[in-house]
């Protein structure tokens, strides 16, 4: 539901008041930008595509449904942006860095937590991420840093409810499955294809 | 050894029964394949929860607006040159057909428009007849309403479109006359 003064503010916004759009900036550029940084994988790209994914809200303000949430429909124009964004940059996209960064060993048997530090956990998620199509990484970022349910990712990303439960699963499936080809092998993977147990 | 469906009960986002939870508690127990499988889920799945979100960098808010504005200043500015640009183009063309065809042959176009003019309304009044036609075949007092509310409408629109026009003519010569005075004021 939209509080109080996001409702003041947005009817401010859309009568042309710069500073109550403004206020909007500052109250969602939190989850705009953390969803173009998921997304791009690139600060300044990500400031560069939220810049344009609120600019584009403002000229649509006018067409904005009262009846759903403020942040869904802002999320709906971001993700869209960054989709189309990650599109046109299909051919360069696993990056260098990324290659090279695959090939860390780590010990299985120590726990994540230890073995991992804050700043390589963040690594490992942008690298996981990164093998995702540009609409399951979105529904990702949605469901898992917005917490937004299945009904508000389908209305973000233009699904119905059923299609964002299976993008979800698949995404589930694909991110496990390379997280697991990403450990070393220690000789228990027999029989086993694409990371998941193989189906019999 | 069969891992479905509990492969995919393991990274299922839907809650298991306790049917569910007991069947696949008893497979983990047999299977290590699973169990390898469960545990790079729960991993990924901890890698995702403990990841905090990533906040804008500092004076994002003032960026965005300042680039808001930058934007609409380059809309206004280009839709004051398209103005003078229609105007310039509207001049050199007067200018053009006053040189080519002279004061006489402007006299002449002028005559011939003026003819076009008169067959346009003689064309309109046909149309209007029978639109006459079509209300008189209406009920008496449903005519009137009806033809009022048409004169009204027909009205209404040409107002609208007079205004329209010279509001947009009124508006961009006022955001060219405002834009030359900012970039006079900045220089």
């Amino acid at each position: 539901m939209r509080t109080a003064e996001e409702a003041q503010w947005l009817e401010a916004a859309i009568g042309g008041d710069d500073d109550a759009f403004g206020r909007l900036v500052e109250a969602f550029q939190g989850p705009v930008y953390n969803l173009c940084y998921r997304m791009l994988d690139d600060p300044a790209e990500a400031e560069d595509a939220a810049q344009e994914a609120f600019v584009k809200a403002y000229r649509n303000l006018g067409r904005y449904d009262p009846q759903h949430k403020f942040v869904t429909w802002l999320l709906s124009i971001t993700s869209n942006h960054c989709v189309d964004r990650l599109r046109r940059r299909r051919m360069r996209w696993v990056s260098l860095s990324t290659m090279a960064n695959r090939e860390r060993i780590a010990d299985p048997s120590e726990p994540m937590e230890g073995r991992l530090s804050q700043a390589e956990s963040e690594q490992e998620v942008r690298q996981l991420l990164d093998g995702l199509s540009p609409t399951d990484r979105a529904a990702i970022v949605l469901r898992y840093w917005n917490d937004l349910s299945y009904a508000e990712i389908g209305q973000a990303l233009s699904l119905s409810e059923s299609a964002v439960k299976s993008r979800l699963h698949r995404a589930r499936h694909e991110l496990a499955s390379v997280w697991q080809d990403r450990q070393p092998d220690v000789g228990w993977a027999e029989g086993r294809t694409n990371g998941a147990p193989t189906l019999q | 050894m069969v891992h479905q469906p509990f492969s995919e009960w393991i990274v299922s986002d839907e809650p298991l029964t306790s049917a569910q939870r007991d069947e696949l508690a008893r497979h983990l127990a047999d299977c290590p394949d699973c169990g390898r499988w469960q545990q790079a889920w729960a991993e990924v799945q901890l890698l995702l929860t403990r990841s905090a979100p990533v906040n804008p960098p500092l004076g994002f808010q003032a960026r965005m607006m300042a680039s808001l504005a930058a934007q609409r200043r380059r809309r206004h500015g280009q839709q004051a040159w398209l103005a003078l640009g229609a105007i310039l183009a509207g001049s050199v063309a007067m200018a053009v057909a006053l040189i080519y065809f002279g004061a006489a042959g402007l006299a002449e176009g002028a005559g011939q428009l003026l003819k076009q003019l008169v067959v346009l309304r003689a064309a309109v009044a046909a149309g209007a007849d029978l639109v006459g036609h079509v209300l008189a075949v209406l009920p008496p007092g449903g005519a009137e309403l009806w033809r009022y509310s048409l004169l009204v409408a027909l009205s209404g629109l040409a107002l609208a479109t007079y205004l329209g026009l010279g509001g947009l003519w009124a508006a961009a010569v006022y955001r060219f006359g405002s834009m030359q005075s900012r970039i006079g004021g900045s220089q």
